[in-house]
């Protein structure tokens, strides 16, 4: 097969493969039922019900024959839509023109696209095509995103465009930039095999599969009520099955419930990670990182080194176990400069993580860093925001129901708060060298963030009262994807750390991104 | 490349803390208590009119608990913004602007001018009657790290922003851009349109907010 990138025409304009029909209305689908579902059951409920309400099927027919109405006409409009879209480059730009009624023209400049990333669903995993999706430097421009073209001529695009991007560069400056862009010639840091794959699931926070799964049972009893006919609305449902099964049986239902409880919601995080995270390759490319991972829809991210502004990387006492952290990489997005971008690689070891760190920040192994603590009047206040006022609203509760147990559970609240905030402020370290700051906090697992001080754009004290009376202060480094805090310093650091990172910014004359 | 490592005095560098921070304008104390005034006016015709249009006379205590918290929210109000002013203030440095604020919080914020991406200067309605501006500067770091300084008499608004703008990264790029044309203007003028025409599309494009990607790290 002659593999000459050359082979596309690409200023003719062109359409997208047909498949992007489908996924048109697929998508056209998803946004009526996300938008109106609440209508959409009522119509599903009212063709299914086998009761037949009568005062409400003289409705049915109504709203079905409206379903089929929106569904007809989204359907005509997906096909005309696909008709109406072309593609196309010219005296580069990538071009694209759409729209029946309202004709629309948007011009792209390659030297303003940033990276060109492909996506898969399953409908284009099926016929082979890819959605292409161009990030752009227009400060107020939508990302720009072509449905369904074949795999292939996606390629061949995103070549052409990088390697004419890439001879303008150099053009322009005196860098050696190779003329042709070498988009696959990437390293490969790491692969999510099976048993990696089992170690991020299980070490997921599984309080999210435990939300789904609360949400999921108040939906079961509500229509699982009907099959116990003698429950009185309003009764302690577990007084009811205690009376009714007598009280062994509800012991061990219990454990049964709560064993039942934890296992699904490992169960949920694994299925999730599976589905997110399914074969993730992260990978070292010229310009940066690449993450493709995904076990229906894949998922492909990039991340321009300079456009890398934290490197954050966390772990648990479950990750600990296994020796996996979370990795993420916080970029400044230059589609919209405040909305910031992360791209995160669950499961990297330590090895992936120092690669990482060594080229976002080259010198740091160089450095020698001093370790600092924060202040412990921190314990203080947290156990008097954190600890005291929900106690005092158990106590109060306790004194309206009259209840000694309820009373002991505020002092216990208050006992955990200070235990875990001793535990907060002994975990809490920032380590400073000339040109960065890495910072350590957590309460369970540690959470790392790196920063180098010429990322900064502003730098920020703030004191509370009591800070004031005891001349603390937190300190806050703000960057173009995301912010660094500092709680509970002593003021006289704060400013010495304030003045030095000043200094650094504009001494600097390296461009943030 | 060249590698330079001067040790540096930690001491010796500009130091945030020390010296006086400018105030606001006097008229603004007067701006924000009209305008908190207009607010509790509101509020309190707000209060009335339930009074007359509502039952809420037949709860007499409900009525004067809604007086009460009123007089202490306008009061509260009125002192925050009294020690609010004598708190808030600026500090225009050569390579950066220091900004503090807050009463209950006390912040205090510095921008430094090769990181702005843009400023703004405006005036609302009260302002306007004073002749007082305000200063907007924004940068990537998000709104909460952007800073809004009210209260700046005459021109002094738009002069600490030209100064500001002047100072940006944008502008010292400009500067080493006109160095460079001076170059071929000597030897052949049609080459120095061409560059000319280059550069200044350069700097309207960098001036819409587009960002300038090409330079590498590695």
């Amino acid at each position: 097969m002659d593999n000459h990138p050359h082979q596309y025409n690409f200023s003719t304009p062109k359409r997208q493969s047909p498949i992007a029909i489908f996924l048109i209305i697929q998508k056209l689908i998803e946004q009526i039922v996300r938008q109106f579902w609440p209508i959409l059951l009522v119509v599903i409920l009212n063709n299914f019900d086998f009761q037949a309400k009568s005062s409400t099927s003289a409705e049915d027919p109504y709203l079905t024959k409206i379903l089929f109405f929106v569904g007809g006409l989204s359907a005509i409009g997906s096909i005309i839509a696909y008709f109406k879209f072309y593609y196309y480059i010219k005296d580069d730009e990538l071009i694209i023109e759409k729209g029946l009624l309202k004709k629309t023209k948007i011009n792209i400049p390659f030297d303003r696209i940033q990276t060109i990333n492909f996506e898969q669903n399953l409908i284009h995993q099926a016929f082979n095509v890819v959605s292409l999706e161009v990030d752009s430097a227009g400060s107020n421009q939508k990302e720009i995103s072509i449905q369904a073209i074949k795999r292939e001529q996606a390629e061949a695009i995103r070549s052409f465009i990088m390697s004419e991007k890439a001879k303008t560069q150099t053009a322009e400056s005196e860098e050696v930039v190779p003329a042709t862009y070498e988009e696959e010639k990437s390293d490969l840091l790491m692969e999510l095999t099976t048993t990696d794959l089992l170690k991020v699931g299980i070490s997921q926070n599984h309080f999210r599969g435990l939300g789904i799964i609360f949400g999921f049972s108040f939906w079961i009893w509500q229509s699982v009520e009907d099959f116990f006919p003698d429950y009185r609305p309003g009764e302690n449902p577990l007084e009811y099955v205690e009376k009714d099964l007598g009280l062994g049986t509800v012991i061990s239902l219990w454990t049964y419930l709560i064993l039942a409880l934890i296992l699904f919601s490992i169960l949920i995080s694994l299925v999730m990670t599976v589905f997110q995270h399914f074969g993730l390759k992260f990978s070292r490319t010229k310009i940066g990182f690449k993450v493709v991972s995904g076990l229906f829809t894949k998922r492909e991210a990039s991340a321009n080194i300079n456009k890398i502004q934290l490197v954050r990387w966390e772990d648990s006492i479950l990750k600990r176990i296994f020796g996996i952290f979370r990795l993420s990489l916080f970029q400044a997005s230059s589609a919209a400069i405040n909305t910031s971008q992360a791209i995160s690689v669950p499961g990297c070891y330590e090895t992936q993580i120092n690669t990482v760190r060594n080229t976002y920040f080259p010198d740091e192994k160089y450095l020698n860093y001093t370790t600092h603590p924060i202040s412990s009047l921190v314990i203080n206040r947290r156990v008097l925001y954190l600890g005291g006022i929900p106690a005092l609203i158990i106590l109060l509760n306790a004194y309206l129901q009259s209840s000694i147990f309820i009373a002991a559970g505020a002092i216990l609240w208050i006992a955990l708060i200070f235990f875990t905030s001793r535990i907060y402020h002994k975990n809490w370290k920032y380590h400073l060298n000339e040109e960065g700051i890495l910072t350590e906090n957590g309460i369970l697992g540690t959470h790392f963030t790196l920063l180098k001080w010429y990322k900064i754009q502003a730098v920020k004290t703030r004191q509370s009262y009591y800070q004031r009376k005891n001349k603390l202060a937190d300190l806050y480094f703000y960057t173009a994807a995301g912010t660094v805090r500092i709680p509970y310093i002593s003021l006289e650091r704060a400013q010495e750390i304030t003045n030095y990172v000043l200094y650094k910014v504009e001494v600097d004359r390296r461009s943030w991104m | 490349m060249l590698f330079e490592n001067h040790e540096i005095d930690i001491d010796s560098l500009p130091k945030v803390e020390s010296g006086e921070f400018t105030k606001l304008d006097s008229n603004y104390l007067v701006v924000r208590y009209i305008g908190s005034f207009i607010f509790f006016l509101i509020v309190g015709f707000v209060i009335i009119g339930a009074y007359l249009l509502t039952d809420i006379s037949d709860t007499p205590k409900l009525f004067w608990g809604l007086v009460g918290f009123w007089i202490l929210w306008a009061l509260t109000s009125f002192i925050l913004t009294t020690m609010g002013y004598k708190i808030r203030g600026y500090r225009l440095r050569d390579k950066d602007l220091i900004h503090r604020k807050g009463v209950i919080f006390k912040t205090v914020t510095t921008i430094p001018f090769n990181r702005v991406q843009h400023c703004e200067v405006s005036q609302g309605l009260i302002q306007r009657m004073f002749d007082l501006h305000t200063l907007q500067i924004f940068t990537a770091g998000g709104s909460n790290s952007d800073l809004a300084i009210p209260g700046l008499k005459d021109d002094t608004a738009q002069r600490i922003k030209e100064f500001i703008i002047n100072k940006t990264d944008l502008a010292i790029e400009n500067e080493v851009n006109e160095v460079i044309e001076e170059g071929p203007t000597e030897t052949e003028t049609l080459e120095v349109d061409e560059i000319n025409t280059t550069d200044i599309e350069d700097i309207v494009e960098k001036q819409n907010g587009i960002i300038d990607n090409s330079k590498s790290d590695f």
